[in-house]
């Protein structure tokens, strides 16, 4: 099947700085660089994962993407038209195109709310549902496709498990019939077994209505489970993108293949070395020049630590950010 | 410690500024005409005008303020309609006997305030606890009229046994004999006003003295014997008493509202007594003055409780926000 | 599907709570409905002075009138006032709470200073002046009590904002492209009901308080019963140290004072036990 890939999704050279509290009345402004020059294209009907550690700015990213909090540097493009931080264009109808899954089942729904009323409400502010009646006959919809039974829609979330509340989660963010889907975290809060049921559901709902995704997470296996292609951040800057296959072969970038290597393997024959990273982490407050991985990185040289790597395409819509990536022309 | 005492200057000025605006502002602000609130009906009319003029009536607003303002530099708060005295003057009279009443009720409520909350937190969950929870929970609903009436009631006109009212029986004597009557004619005045404020103060000192007493650094000390428990017991007293005596300190500005009804109840001759004289004359000029006055009192008396929380707690005291 | 014990069920376990919440409820339907069974005193009778019994079970006061009936309508008047200053205090505090809450911005610093040394402030000369200026007025009292009442409301408003903004639930709502109105007056206000809910308790009870004592320092209102007020006529009678002793004068409506603020203060501090998971045994 070879179809022209649309781009949905133009993120170009995203950068999202927060100021670090002046203690003394004099001190030169210090930044936290959550995220650092960020680019990818993001294409229509895949599913994009970006895995990272906690403090990549992996979160950040997201919300600077859906101008949940304001972009420092860079722009978004949305089917063509610019959106950053959601000026210039109509930042209603593009809420309802793009939703977010949030990370903890036990903090995103409001718990005095009944969840038949909130997922009803943004059907209502977006005029999917004109009146009460007409939003109670969709969300008990929504609520069958999503695996729960229309009568739970009089309940409040403390009555629901951790699954079934981010099904909720997920009911809520499709009242608005979006296109585009960030999964922030989405089943980091949950049992494994609960986990591998939303996975499925995700890739469900994908078909069903058409959706792109963009996953977002820390535990490599379940980022590879449902991603097309895997975006890999560190320290806030991109340092590998990759199709998932691609991403378990060669050429990696040396964090990627350190974060491989932690994946459990359920396997008695070869077991792959583990790689431990040394070293201290960086500060994310105003970074260090050179590779942002240096000082942990096993492979690194006096080059990484003087001059930042910058992408190089080493396969099909395979790009790493090292010093020692060869390149698709090289030999 | 001097950056503590700067900001709370600082803060102590900013209320008085803000009492002097309010006053301001309100008097202007309300619907009846300010002239009448300001001037005496009862002068001439050229003395009127000659008011009016001082006081800046006929001219934009922030004339007035700064007319105010300097009136209050030069510690001019206007004339009494009913008394024709300098209000500056009339309270300055009765400002001593307020001030009496609020340090003898601040002595109460400490002396027998902290030991009944140290009680309370030791003898935590039995019957004398229980009885003091009860107790306090009256407290703080207690209305002072009530419980001057039943004061008044049991003691001056039951037992006999105490003064009706006033701050001494007539005629006003000298020496220790002076002072003796005065002493008895403060007694129910400041068991009323006190009660409150005692009920406050026992319930902090219980609830901050039980969290202490829980405290790792207690516990280890009590297993280590007999005489460090003493000793524990009065350092674990002095970190209690910091929000005890902080909550006071919040209190104070209600404990002067509640002395204005006290007085009036007692007829003590202070600041609470000439508000109600001076309501009953709608004497404006002496409201206002008398409300600013008791609100530099307030502040004085703030920044004084500061200086005792800045004692107490070690954190403050050496350095360090 | 989980089933969390209710609000409801711990509150009703705490004795003083439910005391309370009775006491509130009696003396709403006394004041309530009691003024239709008991015609407004008015006027003067020649019964002056006459001790409970069975014509009058509370007993006269000088002039003659019902102290039951007079202690009725004073219910009537101690509600309104506590009602109409708590939609004062809730119509200016609860707005400016929550918006300085949620916008945590130089302009919400400057009215949580404001308010901060607002409530340091010696009010009770500064709501005389006011009384004393607006006229007699039972509304104006309210009205004026409302006035104070708004700060401290406000403070505790603000601090659950500042809490409650920060949930994922908050920022789900932002992302879906909710209202800030909305936000605030739904989302956000829902979940701050707690606290907000013991405050406005207290301002019951603290404004029935103020406008009694107001009322007995003579600025109460002439032409409506309320304790204050009878106490104030008891008091320049002389009544509580002339003999023989009116005690029933001067003594039911301070009872009836110290019922009504015990039972809302007893209402709130048990309200304020139940929500707070540190009061939970």
């Amino acid at each position: 099947m070879n179809e022209a890939k649309t781009p949905l999704l133009q993120v170009d050279h995203l950068s999202k700085f927060f100021a670090v509290k002046r203690t003394k009345l004099f001190e030169p402004r210090r930044q936290v660089h959550a995220v650092e020059d960020v680019s990818f294209t993001l294409y229509e009907g895949e599913t994009l994962g970006i895995v990272g550690e906690s403090g990549s700015g992996k979160s950040t990213l997201a919300r600077a993407i859906l101008a949940l909090t304001p972009v420092t540097a860079g722009s978004v493009q949305y089917r063509g038209a610019t959106i950053t931080d959601f000026k210039n264009c109509d930042a209603g109808a593009l809420r309802s195109e793009m939703q977010m899954i949030f990370q903890d089942p036990y903090a995103s729904l409001n718990p005095k709310i009944k969840i038949g009323d909130a997922i009803a409400e943004p059907m209502r502010r977006y005029g999917f549902a004109k009146t009460a009646k007409e939003a109670s006959v969709k969300v008990k919809e929504l609520l069958q496709t999503i695996g729960l039974q229309p009568e739970v829609y009089d309940r409040y979330p403390h009555e629901f498990s951790g699954g079934q509340r981010q099904r909720i989660g997920i009911a809520r963010a499709l009242a608005t019939q979006p296109r585009l889907l960030f999964c922030d975290e989405s089943v980091s809060a949950l049992d494994v077994s609960v986990q591998a049921q939303i996975l499925n559901l995700f890739n469900e709902l994908k078909a069903q209505r058409n959706l792109t995704y963009v996953f977002i997470g820390h535990d490599l296996a379940v980022v590879r489970y449902i991603s097309d292609r895997i975006l890999v951040m560190y320290l806030g800057k991109v340092m590998e993108i990759a199709p998932y296959d691609a991403l378990f072969g060669q050429d990696t970038h040396p964090y990627t293949q350190a974060l491989i290597s932690a994946v459990p393997e359920p396997s008695v024959h070869h077991r792959q070395e583990r790689i431990l990273l040394t070293g201290d982490i960086p500060s994310p407050v105003d970074p260090p020049s050179g590779c942002r991985f240096c000082q942990r990185c096993f492979k690194a040289e006096a080059r990484c630590f003087a001059e930042e790597p910058g992408f190089v395409e080493v396969g099909d819509g395979h790009y790493v950010r090292c010093h020692f990536a060869k390149g698709r022309c090289e030999g | 410690m001097s950056r503590y005492l700067i900001r709370r200057v600082v803060r102590g000025l900013l209320t008085i500024f803000i009492s002097v605006s309010l006053t301001f502002f309100i008097v202007r602000a309300m619907p009846s005409d300010p002239v009448s609130l300001m001037v005496s009906p009862q002068m001439t009319p050229a003395a009127q005008q000659a008011m009016i003029e001082s006081y800046g009536l006929n001219q934009p607003l922030l004339v007035q303020y700064g007319k105010f303002l300097l009136q209050l530099f030069q510690g001019n708060l206007g004339t009494s309609f009913s008394k024709h005295i300098p209000v500056t003057q009339y309270l300055l009279e009765r400002l001593p006997w307020t001030l009496m009443l609020l340090a003898a009720v601040m002595v109460l409520v400490l002396a027998i305030g902290i030991p009944v909350g140290v009680l309370a937190a030791r003898k935590r969950g039995k019957l004398a606890d229980r009885i003091i929870s009860v107790l306090v929970t009256l407290g703080i609903s207690v209305f002072i009229p009530f419980i001057s009436f039943l004061l008044l009631y049991v003691f001056a006109f039951r037992l006999k046994i105490l003064p009706t009212g006033g701050a001494y029986t007539p005629p006003r004597g000298a020496g220790l004999a002076y002072w003796l009557d005065v002493g008895k004619h403060l007694i129910l005045p400041a068991v009323a006003l006190t009660i409150t404020n005692l009920a406050n103060a026992v319930m902090y000192t219980r609830n901050s003295m039980i969290e202490v007493l829980h405290e790792d650094y207690i516990r280890t000390a009590y297993s280590k014997g007999n005489d460090t428990k003493r000793v524990i017991r009065v350092h674990a007293l002095k970190n209690a008493m910091i929000p005890t005596v902080t909550v006071i300190g919040l209190q104070i500005g209600t404990m002067v509202g509640g002395a204005v009804v006290t007085e009036t109840v007692f007829s003590w001759p202070g600041v609470g007594r000439l508000i109600y004289d001076a309501v009953n004359a709608l004497d404006y000029p002496v409201l206002q003055g008398a409300f600013l006055l008791l609100a530099v009192a307030v502040v004085v008396m703030n920044f004084l409780t500061d200086l005792a929380v800045a004692w107490l707690d070690p954190r403050i005291r050496l350095g360090g926000q | 599907m989980k089933q969390r014990k209710s609000t409801l069920y711990y509150f009703f376990r705490n004795r003083n709570g439910v005391l309370g919440l009775c006491g509130v409820a009696l003396i709403m339907a006394i004041g309530l409905i009691g003024p239709l069974f008991l015609a407004k005193p008015q006027g003067y009778t020649t019964d002056i002075l006459v001790a409970p019994g069975a014509a009058h079970w509370l007993g006269t006061d000088s002039l003659g009138l019902d102290i039951l009936a007079e202690l009725v309508w004073g219910a009537r008047t101690s509600l309104y006032v506590s009602v109409l200053a708590l939609l004062v205090a809730a119509a200016i505090g609860l707005p400016l709470g929550l918006v300085s809450g949620y916008f945590n911005n130089w302009f919400s610093g400057l009215i949580d200073g404001f308010i901060d040394i607002f409530l340091t402030i010696p009010m009770l000369p500064l709501m005389i002046i006011m009384a004393a200026i607006m006229g007699a007025n039972i509304t104006n009292v309210a009205l004026i009590l409302g006035i104070f009442s708004w700060p401290s409301l406000a403070r505790v408003t603000r601090n659950s904002t500042l809490k409650i903004r920060e949930m994922q639930y908050i920022e789900a709502a932002n992302s879906m492209g909710l209202s800030k109105m909305r936000i605030l007056f739904r989302h956000i206000l829902l979940n701050a009901s707690g606290p907000v809910f013991v405050n406005l308790t207290l301002v019951m009870a603290s404004a029935v308080l103020s406008e009694a004592s107001l009322s007995f320092l003579g600025l109460g209102d002439p032409t409506t019963w309320s304790w204050g007020t009878m106490l104030k006529r008891a008091w320049s009678a002389n009544a509580v140290i002339t003999s023989p002793n009116p005690w029933w004068w001067w003594l039911m409506p301070s009872l009836c004072i110290v019922l009504y603020v015990v039972c809302f203060n007893l209402f709130g501090m048990a309200l304020n036990d139940t929500l707070n998971p540190k009061g939970r045994s």
